[in-house]
């Protein structure tokens, strides 16, 4: 069984919307902002990819996460609704509005407690309850595969006939503790540039976003989730194998969940987070799996939005949705090709063809999962 | 699901006596490895899974279904402490440690598993959640055997966790670590078996699904109100192997493994309910034919 992806939605670095981040997709557009931590004993300054907005406030974010879940779930029916899971990922979940609180507890000279929100859950279950879905109220936690799982385990309910229909949520908001949790593992690009397979790559840059898709068991928009994959890689607890073996084995995974072969895919979008040791592992695994050379088109999105962690299943899989609406694949004509790693990506948008389309995504912990997805002949 | 084994820790942390209980025996006892640099979330993990599993040999292909409340909860708190209160970056270790998928990547590695894994919540159904994900699973073939645990961690000071769980004056917690191992359902054989979870609304819909059900033990991983006690035939009340433990954390997989192990030994059937702040139901359906 396949599940229609019959309503996307995103705002990240790109645009506050779907018809934003898309456009600015197609054009290649970057624009990282900077993130300045003056208040540390030795103040950093990392480069960051923000939503666009006026001014910062610790529950800004959520009250853009209500409007799109209501606009994505406004064709459905009291009874719609009710059948109706949701599945949200996210890496840091509430974290912005703990460490905000915390913040204002020293400030103001009480004994803080950090830390002071717990519960992962919490979210989803509020969401649940204000738009009245169905008790299948999952969340997700796999560092950077939390949304793409969520992606996954939706498709396999619907498939099992648990739910109807799946709002799949995806959420990265920004907080001190990830930027600067990250910069201490010496994971930030210097350049403030996010370059994936490219000779020049030398780290990531981080990202906030909000992806949504609202999957059903039936439905005619072309665009369909087939299947995919998890895997796990416990070679290293931050770095993939550099072999490709691991990457390789959760890709067949899900290739043949999906009921496809390596030759079906039309085009891939890779995890491609521009580290060292993760775009060598992702560049092995798919010479494993393409062996004579011939690997289909390669999207790689993280250099336009960031890497927006545990939203990044959701957040890129809405972006390629959005793209293959319009019917074109984007480019990335700023990438220069590590001939030690041999992977090229795709350089100038063009028209994006029928047929199955790859998403890579990983995570810290060795989580790694594939989704596929599949553009009817229009 | 045919249930393989099962393990459950428990400890009761108190105010008057607030330690937490040293975990490195009990993994110690499973694995000659010496693991560095993981916390006592991580160790809760370790130290409930590797018991469950016992050294059996698992399939490769072995599914994790892992589910918790609140996840690492002291070692966050260390980060934040370290950014807002001491004005430095959280140490690498530490921020490592806070990540979703940081005690199953140990637990995969011990096990010598790459298979599905999965970190899961939904409050007070939080274990239900990875019950649910691994009978998926386990349903279509995707996996031939599944673990599924839950674990949550006491944080000293006590006075501030009481505050994080809106339980301010408790004088005691508990944390504990509670695990399944369970296989696919084979024809007429003996054996435990744990069906998969069931949400219902609200109480009519929990007594509808109860109607169909043959008369069985109810064990509830909640206090119920008077007007639930008219129409829940409950027969015992967050209490595990004789101990009464307080009522947060992954809570119901304490009472669900507890339910578990008293039908092994006894047979029968028995049903467990859950239910969550908003008034909705989980239960799931557990028979052992001895």
């Amino acid at each position: 069984m396949t599940s229609c992806i019959r309503h996307v939605a995103v705002s990240c670095g790109l645009g506050e919307n779907l018809a934003q981040a898309v456009s600015a997709l197609l054009a290649a557009r970057v624009s990282p902002c900077e993130e300045r931590f003056d208040d540390l004993a030795d103040p950093v300054a990392v480069p960051y990819f923000a939503i666009p907005r006026e001014e910062r406030a610790a529950t800004d974010l959520y009250d853009k996460l209500l409007q799109m879940a209501e606009d994505m779930l406004q064709d459905l029916s009291a009874s719609e609704r009710r059948r109706t899971g949701l599945f949200l990922g996210s890496s840091s979940f509430d974290v912005n509005v703990s460490e905000f609180l915390f913040h204002q507890q020293l400030r103001q000279g009480e004994r803080p407690v950090p830390m002071p929100i717990v519960g992962y859950g919490k979210l989803a279950q509020r969401l649940g309850e204000k738009f009245s879905l169905s008790p299948q109220r999952h969340t997700y936690i796999t560092a950077c595969t939390s949304s793409a799982n969520a992606l996954l385990y939706a498709h396999r309910m619907l498939a099992a006939g648990l739910v109807d229909h799946a709002l799949v949520i995806g959420l990265e908001f920004f907080n001190a503790t990830t930027l600067l949790g990250f910069h201490g593992l010496g994971l930030i690009s210097p350049r403030g540039a996010l370059s994936p397979f490219s000779r020049v790559r030398d780290g990531l840059v981080l990202g906030e976003g909000i992806g949504a898709l609202l999957l059903s068991r039936d439905g005619a928009t072309g665009i369909h989730l087939c299947g995919g994959a998890i895997r796990t890689d416990n070679h290293s607890l931050t770095a993939a194998n550099a072999d490709g073996s691991s990457i390789a084995a959760v890709i067949r995974d899900g290739l043949a969940n999906s009921g496809i072969t390596a030759d079906d895919i039309v085009a891939l979008k890779v995890h491609g987070t521009a580290s060292l040791m993760n775009d060598e592992a992702e560049a092995a695994g798919l010479k494993h799996l393409f062996p004579h050379g011939r690997i289909p088109p390669v999207l790689a999105f993280k250099s336009f939005c960031g890497h927006t962690l545990g939203a990044c299943g959701a957040v890129e899989t809405a972006l390629l949705v959005g793209c293959l609406q319009r019917g074109m694949l984007p480019g990335n004509p700023y990438s220069e090709m590590d001939p030690a790693l041999g992977i090229s990506l795709l350089r100038q948008s063009v028209p994006a063809p029928a047929g199955h389309y790859l998403l890579n995504c990983f995570a810290f912990g060795g989580n790694n999962n594939v989704l596929v997805l599949r553009r009817d002949p229009s | 699901m045919k249930l393989l084994s099962h393990y459950s820790l428990l400890h009761r942390v108190s105010a008057a006596d607030p330690v937490l209980p040293d975990l490195k025996p009990i993994i110690e006892r499973w694995t000659g490895q010496r693991i560095r640099r993981i916390d006592h979330y991580i160790e809760l993990c370790l130290a409930g899974g590797l018991s469950c599993v016992a050294k059996r040999s698992l399939p490769a292909d072995t599914g994790i279904y892992l589910a918790t409340l609140c996840g690492a909860v002291a070692t966050s708190a260390a980060a934040m402490q370290s950014i807002f209160a001491s004005g430095e970056s959280p140490k690498p270790l530490h921020f490592v440690n806070t990540l979703g998928n940081s005690a199953g990547f140990y637990l995969t590695q011990l096990l010598g598993v790459t298979g599905n894994l999965v970190v899961v919540s939904q409050e007070q159904f939080s274990f239900e959640s990875a019950l649910l994900h691994a009978w998926m699973d386990l349903q279509a073939g995707r996996v031939s055997c599944a673990l599924v645990g839950a674990f949550d961690e006491v944080v000293l000071p006590l006075e501030r966790h009481a505050q994080r769980l809106q339980m301010e004056g408790a004088q005691w917690f508990t944390e504990g670590s509670h695990w399944l191992l369970l296989v696919p359902d084979g024809e007429g054989e003996a054996g435990v078996r744990v069906h998969c979870p069931v949400y219902a609304e609200d109480p009519p819909a929990l007594q509808e699904w109860l109607r169909q059900q043959a008369p069985v033990q109810v064990r509830a991983g909640f206090d119920p109100s008077p007007d639930e006690r008219e129409w829940l035939p409950v027969s015992s009340v967050h209490s595990v192997g004789g101990k009464d433990v307080a009522f947060h954390g992954v809570f119901s997989a304490a009472t669900l493994t507890g339910l578990v192990a008293d039908l092994q030994e006894s047979g029968g059937r028995g049903i467990h309910v859950m239910r969550d702040k908003a008034g909705r139901y989980c239960a799931v359906s557990v028979e052992a034919a001895l």
